[in-house]
């Protein structure tokens, strides 16, 4: 059997003629309509966050284990052309009371602001809401007034019914909201609660210049303070300390490098040994690991410094500067050698076959001979 | 405690001389086997406020305000609570006649009935009056809002 109850304070609008209603004895009903004043009502509802330009409603989270959310349009990114889809998302109540929203069209929402209906009854108890997005919960968090809809004006306020306010309210965030530019809407969907109120609430040049000032500090943040040797690229945006270390580990590198040079020069040219030699520094560290190019490598330095002992590879000028001494006109020859075997697609045996072949062109043969009276000089 | 008797009547009569419908609007009490008055319950509605379906009854002190100030100030009859853009009720007839029955006023007056309740006549437009005719729409019912007070609370 039914629950019963007693209607009283009974206030008619209207007499409607029906085909069937819910007194049997006469055919006649009550109809208990969901705007009736003498009727309160407590129900609680919440609003989505903004996800891909649009926000949900949630109906009687106060009371309800589980439900959908409203149906409303998104905007999908990555379509043609704009592309609005109507949608609505799942939500459940989970153990610990938080509500969880499903996802759909590839997206799901956290839970935004709570209505203000519940928070003016004196009778009903506060509700705890959490939210979680995810499979990341966040604390819980109490609610009990409405934060992130633009306010109605007085006379709005004044001449609507309170469901009829909230409504008009959230209508009025969404045209809001999908009226922001792109750059607005990124910076949007940043913010929380009262901070994306804030922002619909300002003026479209302050809105402007809030987007541009990100933008400039966007572009500060992006410009590039270090590139390592590992290729990482380092931007201003990037915490300091990170690229300190990695310039310090670039130092140490080149240093575990230039004592690798050192040693192997000391160890394979007995002749090159005992001075700077930069030059020859320069192609030890281009081929290290050739063993065939070192090889020939080897034995030009052999060749071309018997007997100078500490003189080094580059006459033992210290400085070397390009176009001036010996290593200049060396290290032009290897530029114009492997120019050539590039173009000759000679990628094996540089120093033996390419250098035979290169000196037979007019280029190479100047080249060789401006190397070999360097040397005799 | 007695079952509440299910008396299925529809709209009482019709007048196509003067395009009136007659009915009861309301059910306060009827009649049992014995031939007693009871509280008349109707076959339940769901209250969105607490998710529960309630069997109501809508006494006769109720029915007797709500209709006065219905009768001075509304008299709307509509076709299946029809609403415009503005969610205003779309008119298509008015309640010309309205009397609350009672079980005092029919014990003074000495009107024997099996029933009690707000018994109006409604004068529809010409198509709506057609379709009482025809048997499309058979009964009444009222829009408008109350207060809701289970048993138990009253008790």
């Amino acid at each position: 059997m039914l629950p019963k109850a007693k209607l009283t304070k009974l206030l008619i609008a209207e007499l409607a003629a029906v085909p069937t209603g819910a007194q049997e004895a006469q055919g006649t009903a009550i109809l208990k309509r969901k705007d009736a004043k003498p009727t309160e009502i407590r129900k609680q509802s919440a609003m989505t966050t903004a996800t891909q330009g649009h926000q949900h409603l949630l109906y009687c989270v106060d009371e309800s284990q589980s439900g959908s959310t409203s149906y409303e349009s998104s905007y999908v990114d990555g379509s043609p052309n704009d592309c609005y889809t109507g949608h609505c998302h799942p939500w459940i109540r989970n153990a610990d009371g938080t509500i969880t929203i499903g996802e759909s069209l590839g997206h799901t929402h956290d839970v935004g602001a709570l209505s203000a209906s519940l928070a003016q009854s004196s009778t009903v108890e506060k509700t705890t809401i959490a939210e979680k997005s995810g499979a990341s919960a966040r604390e819980k968090s109490t609610r009990t007034t409405v934060v992130s809809q633009p306010a109605l004006t007085s006379t709005e306020k004044s001449t609507m019914d309170p469901k009829d306010q909230e409504i008009a309210t959230l209508k009025k965030t969404l045209a809001a909201v999908i009226a922001l530019s792109s750059a607005e809407h990124a910076h949007y969907k940043t913010l929380s609660g009262d901070e994306q109120a804030a922002f619909l609430a300002k003026s479209a040049a302050d809105r402007g210049a809030i987007v541009a000032d990100i933008a400039k500090r966007n572009e500060e943040a992006d410009k590039v303070v270090y590139l390592a040797k590992s290729g990482e690229v380092y931007k201003a945006k990037d915490d300091p300390r990170l690229v300190e270390m990695a310039k310090r580990l670039d130092a140490e590198a080149d240093k575990v490098k230039k004592a690798a040079i050192v040693d192997l020069r000391k160890s394979t040219f007995k002749n090159a040994a005992a001075g700077k030699d930069e030059v020859l520094d320069r192609f030890i560290e281009k081929h290290m690991g050739d063993e065939e190019e070192m090889t020939v490598l080897r034995a030009m330095v052999e060749n071309s410094r018997i007997g100078k002992g500490a003189s080094g590879f580059n006459g033992g000028a210290d400085d070397v500067t390009e176009g001036d001494d010996a290593g200049d006109a060396m290290e032009k020859l290897e530029k114009g050698l492997v120019a050539f075997c590039a173009e000759k697609k000679i990628e094996k045996n540089v120093w033996t076959d390419g250098l035979s072949a290169f000196v037979k062109t007019e280029k190479g043969a100047a080249l060789k001979r401006a190397y070999e009276e360097s040397r005799a000089g | 405690m007695k079952n509440v008797r299910k008396v299925e009547v529809s709209v009482l009569k019709t007048d196509a001389k003067l395009g009136l419908v007659f009915g009861f609007a309301i059910v306060c009490k009827t009649k049992n086997a014995d031939g007693v008055f009871e509280d008349y319950y109707d076959t339940g509605s769901y209250d969105e406020n607490d998710g529960k379906v309630y069997a109501d009854h809508i006494t006769e002190q109720a029915m007797l305000e709500g209709i006065t100030e219905f009768m001075r100030s509304q008299r709307v009859a509509t076709e299946d609570h029809e609403r415009d853009e503005a969610d205003n009720p779309v008119q298509k007839g008015t309640v010309v006649h309205s009397f609350p029955l009672t079980e005092d006023i029919a014990k003074s007056l000495g009107i024997v009935t099996d029933k009690t309740g707000w018994l109006v006549a409604m004068q529809p437009t010409a198509e709506v009056f057609k379709r009482f005719e025809n048997g499309e729409l058979r009964q009444f019912s009222i829009g408008g809002g109350a207060i809701r007070v289970p048993e138990k609370e009253a008790a």
